[in-house]
């Protein structure tokens, strides 16, 4: 390309430069926009999640609760409650059983 | 002409400049008035609603929890379509129609409660509906996924998220978390624009609190303090578990009894008794005038005394066994304790003299209060100084003295776990940095008594389960017991003297005797029929204490036939597969008659079917029978009888 060539196409250039660094400008704050929405999105999910799991939580806390293992242990197992006598380790680091 | 160009452009030049220069000025110079603009156009402020922390048990189990509901309220001034709104709110909140459409239609109101704590998905449903006039308040929940458990020092939560008793009083400043607020940028919709993420992420919600509670033991007991309330016909009971060595509290719990009676009682029955009330504990406070005598080197656990063939004459007034039969002439210091002599007590509690039986009792932690970390605590009455010689005779077998269920709980700590008295806590930590319990940050335990001098009352504690002392009741099979019972003269509530016919049952020990683990403490008020300690509280105890036990990983220490279940591969095998049957056949039901549940279902669940029981005890009959097939069959059924 000859130096002439070069001193006329330098305007265009110019120009072709100050607008592709609005363009980037107007880019990157939209794209600052539609990261904002999917945070906001995210953190909404985030927090949904948090809540159901915390449900989720007291469900099983309720569901194993002593009192419901034992009542079923006793109707539905037909297991009763351990006798006198009936203390046994069978592990333990103390263990004086042979095992 | 070119002159013409220059001013035009000058003139041009000139408006731009002034117009950058206001730009610059609006944008760039500070402006208060200007800023108050942008942000209230510009601008959304976002609250951030904190969840109350949870209490957990020592073994991670909820024992309460906060979960997001959802309120919703109407603008009736703005709502649309109420009827159509209120037929479809009734629909899916299963209201009225009547009572709905009242609170929706026209009016100049602009706030109506519709329903209170909806779920996430009812509040997505009932937006999706697109309403004008109907909207949501985010609110919280308390939850106590184990229902009535733990609930006298648990508390309670206000509606409006502030502890108001028990726990969540005490440690609300933790548990309540903190609002946060969040200046965001918001679009011309109004939806907030950039959001960094962490404002959802670093949620300023209260801190987890973990107990020392053992949520399987404070179950057992209190279901064990529920029988025994039924089954006597008592006002109630308490009881405490601590952990020997670290007076933790492992379990706490006081029922009241004929629940739903009497508004009174119901009332009562929230109240943390074992450390808001106190009474008169009865014959558990002998061990203390003995461990008294035995620290100022007075008296040996074999050091005799005189017990006057169980009559003691006072001034005017005569001390007496507790039972008209025991009429003991000599007895040693052990076997006062072991047989609960007031007669012999009485004689050491003199021999001691008043001012060291009441530093004695001071010392074990009697009158003062024990700084537990739970709300409401009394200090219990232990009379100043001088007192008359019949005062510190019934001072002595625990009258005209008071003390709450976890003072006597933790004086018995003290002689279990090597003379330290220490002090009791209940939450054991909190989910913050370098948290230590404020009752414990400056607290030094105090020692009450020597190694040598708790090995001692150890001995003569084990002598009242031993056969022939008042606790034999209270024996664990396989565990040494140390331990004293308690019958107590309960106390008038209007006037003065003693309640007739009224006593309070007691009994406070520790095990096992050589490695002591937990100290356990029960009392039943007012039991009818049978009323003594030995025959009311220490079964009680053996009850709670043999369950405790089971679930620590110490295995027993006295061996014997009783208490050995023999293990699976121990039982001879024709027992436990019958004979002629290869049990191991693939597709065919092994046989498993002889067998426990347990063992049976170790065995048929790799089958995969459903499992039929009936009757209890060993396995007696399995359908299909022992070598059938089992690919066709849906279920297995099995008979299980008694041996």
């Amino acid at each position: 390309m000859s130096r002439k060539t070069v001193r006329e196409i330098r305007p265009f250039v110019s120009v072709f430069i100050i607008i592709l660094a609005l363009f980037s400008v107007v880019f990157v704050k939209m794209e600052v926009r539609r990261v904002g929405y999917s945070v906001l999105k995210q953190g909404r999910m985030y927090k949904r999640l948090t809540d159901k799991n915390r449900k989720l939580v007291t469900k099983y806390a309720r569901i194993t609760r002593s009192s419901r293992v034992n009542q079923l242990a006793m109707t539905k197992l037909t297991l009763t409650r351990a006798k006198r006598g009936q203390v046994i380790q069978m592990y333990g680091t103390k263990i004086a059983l042979r095992q | 002409m070119k002159s013409r160009i220059v001013l035009v452009f000058s003139l041009f030049l000139i408006a731009w400049l002034v117009l950058i220069g206001r730009s610059l000025y609006l944008q760039v110079l500070p402006n208060e008035k200007l800023g108050q603009l942008e942000d209230r156009q510009f601008s959304q402020k976002i609250s951030i609603e904190s969840h109350r922390g949870s209490v957990f048990d020592r073994n991670g189990k909820e024992l309460a929890v906060t979960v997001s509901t959802y309120s919703l309220f109407a603008d009736p001034k703005i709502m649309e379509s109420p009827r159509k709104a209120a037929k479809q709110l009734a629909h899916e909140l299963r209201l009225s129609y009547a009572k709905l459409y009242k609170l929706v239609k026209p009016s100049d109101k602009r706030f109506v409660w519709i329903q209170r704590h909806l779920s996430f998905e009812q509040k997505e449903k009932i937006q999706a509906w697109g309403y004008r006039g109907l909207a949501f308040v985010e609110e919280s929940k308390r939850i106590y996924p184990n229902e009535g458990l733990l609930k006298t020092s648990l508390g309670v939560v206000g509606r409006n998220g502030k502890g108001l008793e028990g726990i969540e009083l005490l440690y609300d400043k933790y548990l309540k978390g903190s609002k946060k607020e969040v200046r965001v940028q918001r679009d011309a919709r109004g939806r907030p624009l950039v959001v960094d993420a962490r404002h959802f992420i670093d949620q300023p919600d209260g801190k987890d609190i973990y107990l020392t509670i053992d949520g399987e033991i404070q179950y057992f007991l209190e279901s064990e303090l529920r029988r025994v309330v039924d089954e006597y016909s008592a006002a109630g009971a308490m009881g405490v578990v601590l952990d020997a060595q670290t007076s933790e509290i492992l379990s706490i719990a006081n029922v009241e009894g004929g629940i739903g009676e009497d508004a009174t009682r119901v009332q009562a029955s929230n109240r943390n008794k074992t450390v808001t009330d106190f009474f008169e504990p009865g014959s558990t406070i002998k061990p203390f005038i003995a461990a008294g005598a035995i620290r100022e080197g007075l008296a040996l656990p074999n050091t005799e005394y005189d017990c006057g063939g169980g009559k003691l004459k006072i001034g005017r007034r005569v001390i007496r066994e507790a039972d008209a039969s025991h009429g003991f002439d000599k007895l040693t210091l052990a076997e006062i304790i072991a047989h609960s002599s007031n007669v012999g007590i009485t004689k050491v509690s003199f021999q001691l003299g008043q001012k060291r039986v009441r530093s004695t009792l001071r010392d074990f932690g009697f009158g003062e209060s024990s700084g537990v970390d739970l709300p409401g605590e009394v200090e219990g009455i232990l009379h100043s100084l001088p007192w008359k010689a019949h005062q510190l005779s019934n001072i002595s077998f625990g009258h005209a003295m008071t003390s709450t269920a976890l003072q006597i709980a933790n004086a018995y700590a003290a002689i279990a776990n090597g003379g330290l008295l220490r002090r009791p806590f209940i939450v054991k930590s909190v989910t913050e940095e370098n948290w230590v319990n404020p009752v414990l940050r400056n607290y030094k335990p105090r020692r009450v008594l020597t190694e040598e001098q708790s090995k001692m009352m150890k001995l003569i504690l084990s002598g009242v389960t031993s056969r022939g002392g008042t606790g034999y009741s209270a024996r664990v099979n396989g565990y040494p017991v140390a331990g004293k019972t308690g019958t107590a003269q309960k106390v008038k509530t209007d006037g003065r003297g003693y309640k007739k016919g009224a006593y309070l049952s007691s009994f406070a020990g520790f095990i096992p005797v050589n490695e002591p683990r937990y100290v356990i403490y029960v009392m039943v008020d007012e039991p009818q029929g049978e009323y003594y300690g030995a025959t009311v509280a220490a079964p009680l105890f053996s009850s709670i204490a043999q369950f405790a036990m089971r679930k620590s990983d110490l295995a027993p220490v006295l061996i014997s036939k009783e208490n050995v279940v023999k293990k699976l591969s121990e039982v001879s095998p024709k027992k436990r597969f019958g004979e002629g049957v290869n049990h191991s056949a693939k597709g065919h039901l092994p046989n498993v008659l002889g067998m426990s549940l347990r063992e049976a279902m170790h065995i048929l669940m790799p089958f995969e079917k459903k499992i039929k029981i009936a009757g209890k005890g060993r396995v007696v009959r399995s359908w299909p029978d022992p070598g059938d097939s089992v690919e066709k069959v849906k279920q297995i059924r099995l008979k299980l009888e008694v041996e």
